[in-house]
């Protein structure tokens, strides 16, 4: 009796994680949300790195002995090796997230990926770098070499998402075209008298002008990003340009996409 | 076996300590042969209530993963009841209404104040003692 509550028991816990295992499967994370996992989980580590190294440092001014020092030097490391972590991780988030992106030029995606994979090879020599320091002077001479790069990582960062936000809207106007042809192809297929079939021809007409005044933004946008990527590395100031030139087109897109709905309602 | 027992004074022809040679001895236990009936529907009502039970949660337990897993292919929304309009509105068929919301999520994606990876707010003037200038 003992031995068959054992199966019935066994067999019980089998069936029930069966299901969850199957959930699981069905809901594994996409490598972008891994990702970006993986770094807000580095941010959060770097948050606390970095204020034990202020109270560290801080500690060391204020007492000026030895081992303060230590604990210091001790402190910096920690949170260079953090702040490292971080950035490649973001780095490595913003690889998989133009990976996916549709609408990218291809040559375009090409060279900001090299150009992300060149900054993470980057920090990764820094990281042994630090990892060899062993004293204040050394930390501090490797956080001023990282202090140099500041302004590289940072382009690269912006390049990649104003490219990144071009190709998004563009593909919301190629969305929208492909939606507009499948309705405008219906209704020809429709038996409507002559009356009705004018009248929709005219929002037909007003929705693939909307599309086409929103398409003039994404030009725009493309030539102020290459201005500003060929004149000077590109910074948050650069990229609020580019989205600047794309929120005039914006509100048309959901002009579009607000007649496209009432079109397919009818 | 008491020599005193009713059934042993009643036979004069065998010894008491006499057993017969070919059959079987019999060792009187305190069940009843309907006791015993009894206990036997008892227990296999416990096994079926048992396994019944099992078989209904893992029942239970598929149907949920099968309807979870076909409304996500079916891509179906619970959407609001609009309020009554005097132009009478066709349902959207379902493969329209799919475009219509990858339309919608890729509008949302192109909205330019959004941005999903900011620079991370990190420090780049981390020294123990701040290098002089």
């Amino acid at each position: 009796m003992k031995k068959k509550l054992l199966v019935c028991l066994f067999l019980t816990i089998v069936l029930c994680t069966l299901p969850s295992i199957l959930y699981a499967q069905e809901n594994t994370p996409s490598p972008f949300d891994s990702a970006k996992q993986l770094y807000l989980t580095m941010l959060e580590t770097y948050r606390v790195k970095e204020q034990e190294f202020s109270i560290a440092r801080e500690q060391y001014a204020q007492v000026q002995t030895l081992a303060s020092l230590e604990v210091a030097v001790q402190a910096s490391k920690n949170v260079q090796f953090a702040r490292i972590d971080t950035l490649t991780a973001y780095f490595n988030t913003l690889l998989t997230y133009i990976a996916n992106i549709k609408g990218l030029e291809l040559t375009k995606k090409t060279v900001q990926q090299q150009a992300i994979q060149k900054s993470i090879d980057d920090l990764q020599t820094q990281r042994s770098e630090i990892e060899k320091a062993t004293d204040r002077i050394q930390l501090d001479a490797q956080s001023a070499v990282f202090a140099k790069k500041q302004e590289s990582y940072i382009s690269v960062s912006y390049q990649t998402l104003a490219l990144a936000k071009i190709a998004l809207y563009q593909s919301a106007i190629d969305q929208l075209r492909i939606v507009y042809t499948q309705l405008r192809e219906q209704l020809g297929q429709q038996n409507l008298d002559e009356t009705t079939k004018t009248i929709k021809l005219r929002a037909f007409d007003e929705v693939i002008r909307t599309i086409e005044e929103a398409d003039v933004s994404t030009q725009n946008a493309v030539k102020r990003y290459d201005q500003l990527n060929s004149n000077a590395v590109m910074n948050l100031n650069s990229y609020l340009q580019v989205i600047d030139v794309l929120s005039t087109g914006y509100a048309k897109i959901l002009q579009a996409e607000s007649f496209i709905k009432e079109l397919a309602k009818q | 076996m008491n020599p005193t027992t009713p059934e042993i004074m009643e036979n004069q022809t065998q010894f008491a300590e006499e057993q017969p040679l070919l059959e079987a001895e019999h060792i009187p236990t305190s069940a009843t042969p309907s006791d015993i009936s009894r206990e036997k529907p008892k227990h296999s009502i416990k096994k079926i209530a048992l396994f019944g039970s099992l078989a209904f949660l893992f029942l239970i337990l598929i149907l949920a993963i099968a309807m979870r897993m076909t409304m996500r292919r079916e891509g179906l929304r619970i959407t609001e009841l609009a309020s009554p309009s005097p132009i009478a509105e066709k349902q959207v068929p379902s493969q329209l209404q799919q475009t219509l919301d990858l339309l919608h999520e890729d509008v949302e994606k192109a909205d330019p104040s959004r941005n999903d990876l900011p620079f991370p707010p990190i420090s780049f003037e981390i020294y123990i003692q701040k290098p002089q200038r």
